[in-house]
Formats: C-alpha cells, structure tokens, sequence
C-alpha cells in the first residue's frame, strides 16, 4: 500500500537512525513515561512509536498487543504528516483508519490520541499515543500535558543522537 | 526551627554539583517542563527543581514564585536530600521542625511540601524536584510516584548535555559570580551583557562550521500601555510570560536573551531563510494564543540571517535586525520582518 510521507522524510529517517534507539532493549526512561500518561489521563494502553521507512517499532508500551507492525497499519504514519497531535475519535467510522487490523480485529481499538515526538521541531520520529476501545475527550490542558510528556521523550532522544554524532 | 543536617558526603557532593555548571545559568526549557508537569499533575501552586549548594538552595526552575534561591538553613529540600525517601509535610505550622520558618510564617506561606532528592552516581543527592501549597495536605501514594517519575526525569535531565556548544562554552568560562552578574533577574534570561558575550561565541562556532545564523529582536507590542493602565506588576508577569513562552517553543541550542526593557534578543545556530521564518512565526503565533495572567499581548520582531566572516562582526547583524524591528512596528506590529544578509 502506498504510504504518504513526510517532505522531510529523508532527514527523519537519518536522524532516527543515528539515534541507534530502534531495535533496543526496555528502558526506564521511556517506560516512565508511558507510564504517567497511563496514569494522569487515566489509559490502559499507551505507546511511545517510532515511525520507520516502512515499519512502526515500539519503544515502550503499556497495554498494548505488538511490538512491531507494518507501517501501513498505524495511526502514527498519518499523524506524522501535520508534525501536530492528532485525535482520532471514531477509527471504525473514519475511512484513513477503518480498514486497520487494530481497529478491525479483536481489539477494536476506536479511539487514539498521539503528540508527535520530535527531535527538533520540524522532525516527528514517532508518537506518544493513548488507544481506546470507547469514544474519549481530552481536553486542551491535558493534550498540553501530552504533548510535554512527548517532548520529554524527544529531548532523551535527542540526547542519545548528540552523544552518539559527537562520539 | 530545625537546621537541616549536612550530608555525609557533603564534600563530593558539592564537587559534584559544580561539575554540573547548572548554578547559576538562565531559565532552561527542559527543567520549566517537569516543574509545569508537577503543578498540573499535584494541582499545586508551587513547584521547583531546587539544586542545594554550599550555604543556599538555588532553583534552576519554580513555578508560581518569583525567588532565586534562599539560604540553606530555611530551606525545607535541605532536609529532603538527607534520605533517598521522598520528603512530605503535610502541614508545616504544625510540624515542629517548620512552625517557625520564615518561608511558613511570612511570604509564601508554605503549608504543605513533597520533596523527591535527585541523585546522580553514587548516591549523591544534589537537590529536589519538589512540589509545594500554601494549604495543608496530604500526598497520596499515587501522587508521590508521579512526583518520582517526574524526579526521574529532572535526573536525567540533569545528566545531559543539551545546549549549544558556545552556550556550554561560555558558562564553563564564567565563575560563578561572573556568571550570576550577567543573567537578568526578572526573566532569570541571559542579560545584555551575557547576551552579547554569548552572540560572540555562536559568531564563533559559525564561522569555524561554515553554518548560518540568525538573530532576532522581539519587542512587546504597546508594552507602555500594559504598565500604565495595569501596573509594574503586571507588566513584570507579561516579561516572566514572554520570556518562559519564547523558550518553550525555540529550539534547546536556540538563545533568548533579556536585550533591553521589553525587548528579547534571540540568536538561532545553524538557521537561515525558511526554516528561520517558520521557527520564529511559530514564536509570534504563541505568544498571540497565550494570556499572561489575564493580559494578552503581541509582539513584533526584526530579524537578519547571515553567513558569519572574517569580515563581519557580530554587531552588524544587531544593526539590521533593529531596523526591521523598526519596520514591523511601522507597518503595523504584531508581524516578523526579516532582512537580507546586510552589505
């Protein structure tokens, strides 16, 4: 299936990659913040994505049922395109999303809410996202927590792609 | 009042605290995140990331109180760094170690405390992440793992080199009462003084790396107004508002500087032409969107990009950005205009 990219792609791929985060092991850093978001906005299922050439990869997750999917099965890619959050309220009755195996399948996950995380501002590797069964509402001073939890994850993420170009 | 004890390892730990080059420096985005977080997530006025030295607790960041630091024997984080327990007072007028504390008895009548110490290698205990109400209270269980989580994050914060080169540069230079002399009490920014010491490192750093770079000046729209009709005081939370806004939406190797009365300079590494234009547009939209204690405002910016020489002297590239200032006010303020690479 053709995905739509980013103008931006090339770089984000390469920054990515030179943050060597893809691919590794459990780490407390972004685990905690998995976990506050569970927490404070009260979600059982929440994951920190990276967005690959043509795979999604999760970094840490609570609640949730895959490790790695193809790109094309993801909110994520899409919400990378507007580098924004993006809030899904109805997937089964939204026809970028209806056809996805999460939404479909026995989860029948229906609601996502994701902030871009981002390694400078123009450049979203991934999202920090929230996934329902049921319709939720967030409301601005919560997505603006979000959104900060996100920018926590992409500054630890910068910090790794920093000390691995200067080492 | 109880005095707080010294650590054990007080010696180490104060090397350690040194090493950091944190005392002393300007406002940072990373740390106003988590102590946002804090107040958002306790639902409390109050809360710091507080670094215990030598005979002071100094705050790298606070929410909902405009204080620098305070001597060490009053402060309630020289307590909390003494055990790798979070530290709670439920309600200080009746906590025997507190009842009579200046910061409990008087201005700003702290009630309740919940102090999680930061510690970096070795168990050394540098300061707090703490979180703080001017009402007695409880922290529950899940309230001090949040805490500790959002602890965890100031940690590792802490442990990370972020800014730019020049700016870690500069700070390394600087003693520390030099260091202290040239940021701006009001905005806890870099002042004039340290802005231009500052401009002359990036200056450097661009012309070693054949990058560009770009410096903005950003004036408060009708700012004479706001202090007429509504106060110093007000005027003052407009500044803090601004300055805190600006650094949250620029990039971490970005500067914003305290350049004059209700004037920011901000220097941009490694930028030139579109992504320029779009940082600082971003700049300009948040600061329309916000309200700064009831007030909204707008701003106007001048700003030059240019490929640093030898020829060149940072100075030159002041010169122009002030005349696009100039230009965005006449043409009708609360815009950006930005000028070629000056002759």
């Amino acid at each position: 299936m053709q995905i739509e990219k980013p103008e931006n792609e090339l770089i984000r791929l390469s920054f990515l990659r030179s943050a060597e985060i893809l691919d590794t092991p459990v780490e407390e850093a972004y685990e905690r913040v998995v976990r506050m978001a569970c927490r404070v906005l009260d979600f059982s299922r929440c994951a920190i994505t990276l967005v690959d050439e043509s795979r999604l990869w999760v970094k840490a997750s609570r609640g949730m049922h895959f490790d790695e999917i193809p790109r094309d099965q993801s909110f994520c890619t899409h919400a990378i395109l507007k580098n924004e959050a993006l809030v899904v309220a109805d997937a089964a009755g939204d026809e970028r999303f209806r056809e996805l195996d999460m939404v479909q399948g026995r989860e029948k996950l229906n609601f996502y809410v994701g902030c871009p995380i981002r390694i400078s501002p123009s450049v979203p590797v991934g999202m920090l996202c929230l996934f329902d069964t049921e319709a939720r509402t967030l409301s601005d001073d919560e997505l603006a927590f979000l959104q900060d939890l996100a920018d926590t994850a992409g500054s630890q993420i910068k910090s790794r792609l920093l000390r691995n170009v200067y080492e | 009042m109880k005095t707080p004890d010294i650590p054990e390892n007080e010696q180490e730990r104060l090397r350690s605290l040194e090493c950091l080059k944190l005392l002393d420096t300007p406002i940072s985005e990373r740390f106003e995140r988590i102590t946002r977080m804090v107040c958002r997530t306790l639902n409390v006025p109050i809360a710091a990331v507080s670094l215990v030295d030598r005979e002071r607790q100094w705050f790298k960041s606070i929410q909902g109180l405009h204080v620098d630091e305070t001597s060490r024997d009053i402060a309630f984080c020289a307590h909390a760094i003494n055990d790798e327990e979070p530290f709670v007072v439920s309600d200080a007028r009746a906590d025997a170690r507190f009842h009579d504390n200046p910061l409990v008895t008087a201005d700003p009548n702290i009630r309740s405390y919940a102090g999680i110490p930061l510690a970096v290698e070795n168990g050394l205990r540098l300061g707090t992440l703490c979180a703080i109400d001017t009402s007695p209270r409880d922290f529950t269980p899940e309230q001090l793992e949040i805490l500790s989580d959002l602890a965890g994050m100031a940690t590792a914060e802490l442990m990370s080199v972020k800014l730019s080169e020049a700016h870690v540069l500069l700070v390394a230079e600087l003693e520390q009462a030099q260091r202290a002399a040239l940021i701006d009490s009001l905005t806890r920014l870099w002042n004039r003084g340290g802005a231009e010491l500052l401009l002359e490192k990036e200056w450097e750093a661009a012309k070693r790396t054949n990058t560009p770079i770009t410096v903005a000046l950003l004036d408060i729209d009708h700012f004479k107004k706001v202090n007429d009709q509504l106060g110093h005081a007000a005027g003052d939370e407009v500044l803090r508002g601004i300055a805190k806004t600006v650094l949250q939406h620029l990039r971490p190797v970005d500067t914003v500087a305290r350049w004059g009365g209700e004037e920011f300079l901000m220097v941009l590494p490694d930028c030139a032409g579109e992504d320029a234009a779009i940082a600082l547009e971003r700049v300009l939209t948040y600061i329309r969107q916000e309200e700064f204690n009831g007030i909204r405002v707008t701003a106007s910016i001048g700003a030059c990009s240019c490929h640093p020489t030898e020829a060149k002297r940072p100075a030159s590239i002041i010169d122009p950005a002030d005349r696009s200032l100039y230009r965005a006010k006449v043409d009708g303020r609360d815009r950006i205009v930005f000028d070629s690479e000056p002759g």
